[in-house]
């Protein structure tokens, strides 16, 4: 681990309906000394595409920029907001895959970087998640997870968020492990879920959090605590077609939902990661 | 295109003289310039803009702040803008800039750099003009404001401007909103649910989602050219901001609340202050806040709701009025 005082960011980084949120609730009560956390307001982080961060900071209309002006400048928004922070870590959640500007930056710059925490689920479950989530069938996302082009936001959500390049769900993955040139720390949904104050504690530590107060911050964020709050009080990052964000959280699903020939497409299309990561 | 005399135009209230021709503001024709006066508020020229300030207090890869409140906005393929004294912009357009890319720098970041150093509040709104009041709907980037104004000029609203809305006070303190630029600037899938998809409808940049027209002389073609647009009263501040659930929620915000956070509501807030302007701004929405209803507007995702939203406002207007 980076322990320079410059390095001071933590992203959280995972491809989309992996984890990240239930992650970030975590980490956002765990600091807060394992205290209840309103999901609207966690009190800890921004989505790290904000339009709305990058006009205020910049002083500069976003939607006035092009796709490539605004990806030039994005290392330089995060250099910029480590600069305004006081605080020892600066937690920011991340969909990109790990990628370089046209002139050759990393868009998460290393040097301002403590390290990525990479939460990763079986993209058998990704895929019926994000399926259910986008509102499109689990024929097409098995084949937006081989797509190297693929892209979000798609919709509406491009008026408040920059465009985020995710690629196929392999090569996401392999490029925070093996190419962001910054410490990561890898977790798999399944283990977070499996032990969730073993698995938080380990983060913690990575990123130079107390992890004193972990099996507190896990009863507070318990899956049916999230629902009962997004039932409630609706949920602020529910941008896709389905009626919850919450949705069922568990690990394995896909088993009664994909069809023989879609989970044999995720295998040969991620066969190699997933063997990896141990999915197979 | 007409290049020799240089054009007098109405921008964000003042005389405007510009050596570019302008297609998103309202030029004053040459017979009544002489009554108005023959003197510039603010010129524009052509002319060569260095890369840096001599002196920035500040700086971010787009704009600088000078010692001496210059204000300089570069974007590299479009070009370079400096502003000067609230009463000089000079355009270094890039060789490869269309009149329109120029024209979205101008009237966005160059206005505002302008009405900050000329004192002048400039609410982050879109503003319509309906019954004879101004409506101004004021939010963050991407919260709607075009979209809204757009579905109040169906509505019979008449755009005063997009984006960036002034703000002055008469004697006795009454705001009125200043009208602006009449381009909307909107996305595609806005323009498709308007049916505004025609070719006078440009992108702001090479490829851009966004395209804008010029929204009122397409939707209400009149006899003649239209009535100029005034200052109007401002009858309403609406706060766009989001919402968890899908029905829109509308209520009346009271006191400070309205109008915090300020960077909600001014645009280019961080200018203003690096200015020296930020108490004055602060207290100028305070004087909004005492004499205007704020309501708070929670606005679902997508155009489904538009019409129940336009329904709220109108309603409220007439209920207040």
């Amino acid at each position: 681990l980076s322990d320079s005082s410059a390095a001071r960011f933590g992203w959280l980084v995972s491809y989309p309906r992996s984890g990240n949120t239930w992650l970030r609730f975590l980490l956002a009560s765990l600091m807060h000394g394992g205290q209840p956390i309103d999901i609207n307001a966690p009190g800890i982080d921004t989505p790290v595409a904000n339009r709305r961060e990058f006009d205020e900071l910049f002083c500069m209309d976003s939607s006035l920029l092009t796709d490539s002006e605004i990806e030039l400048a994005r290392p330089s928004l995060y250099r910029l907001i480590a600069n305004r922070f006081r605080g020892p870590l600066i937690l920011r959640k991340v969909h990109d895959r790990s990628w370089r500007n046209a002139e050759g930056k990393l868009m998460f710059p290393p040097e301002l970087s403590r390290g990525a925490v990479y939460i990763v689920r079986d993209p058998r479950d990704v895929a019926v998640s994000y399926a259910y989530y986008a509102g499109i069938d689990i024929d097409e996302m098995t084949l937006r997870m081989g797509d190297a082009a693929m892209v979000i936001p798609t919709g509406r959500e491009q008026a408040i968020q920059f465009r985020q390049p995710l690629g196929t769900w392999s090569g996401h993955v392999l490029s925070w492990l093996d190419d962001s040139a910054m410490p990561v720390h890898l977790v798999r949904y399944e283990d977070l879920i499996a032990q969730p104050a073993g698995e938080l504690t380990k983060i913690a530590c990575f990123l130079g959090v107390s992890p004193a107060r972990a099996h507190a911050a896990v009863a507070a964020v318990r899956f049916d605590v999230l629902r009962a709050q997004e039932d409630e009080r609706g949920f602020r990052e529910l941008a896709g077609a389905g009626t919850h964000f919450f949705r069922q959280g568990r690990a394995g699903a896909w088993r009664s939902v994909l069809s023989a020939v879609q989970a044999e497409r995720l295998r040969k299309d991620h066969g190699a990661v997933m063997a990896r990561l141990g999915y197979l | 295109m007409n290049s020799g005399l240089p054009r007098i135009y109405s921008f964000y209230g003042f005389r405007l003289e510009s050596e570019l021709p302008l297609a998103l503001i309202s030029s004053i024709p040459s017979g009544d310039r002489e009554q108005i006066s023959l003197t510039a508020d603010i010129v524009l020229v052509r002319g060569e803009v260095l890369a840096e300030l001599p002196d920035p207090v500040w700086t971010t890869p787009f704009v600088s702040v000078d010692r001496d409140g210059s204000v300089l906005i570069r974007v590299a393929a479009a070009g370079r803008f400096l502003v000067r004294g609230g009463n000089s912009i000079t355009v270094d357009a890039a060789p490869s800039a269309a009149p329109v890319e120029i024209e979205a720098f101008l009237m966005g970041p160059v206005a505002g750099a302008l009405l900050h150093q000329r004192g002048t509040l400039p609410l982050h709104a879109s503003c319509v003009e309906t019954g004879g009041a101004a409506i101004a709907l004021t939010g963050s980037v991407g919260r709607g404001k075009s979209t809204l104004a757009a579905a109040l000029v169906r509505r019979g609203a008449r755009l005063m401007s997009d984006d960036i809305c002034p703000i002055i006070f008469s004697d006795g303190g009454v705001p009125f909103a200043v009208p602006g630029s009449t381009g909307l600037r909107l996305r595609s899938d806005t323009r498709k649910v308007f049916g505004c998809d025609g070719p006078e409808w440009l992108p702001i940049r090479p490829g851009h989602a966004k395209h804008v027209g010029r929204w009122n002389e397409g939707e209400a073609p009149e006899q003649g050219s239209p009535k100029p647009l005034v200052p109007r009263r401002l009858g309403a501040v609406i706060r766009l901001t989001p919402t968890n659930f899908a029905d829109p929620a509308f209520r009346r915000l009271r006191g400070p609340s309205g109008v915090s956070p300020m960077q909600d509501l001014v645009y280019r807030l961080r200018i203003g202050r690096l200015l020296g302007r930020g108490e004055r701004l602060f207290r100028d929405l305070m004087r909004v806040a005492d004499k205007i209803p704020v309501f708070e507007m929670q606005r679902p995702n997508g155009f489904e709701k538009i019409g129940q939203m336009t329904d709220l406002i109108l309603g409220a207007l007439e209920g207040d009025g």
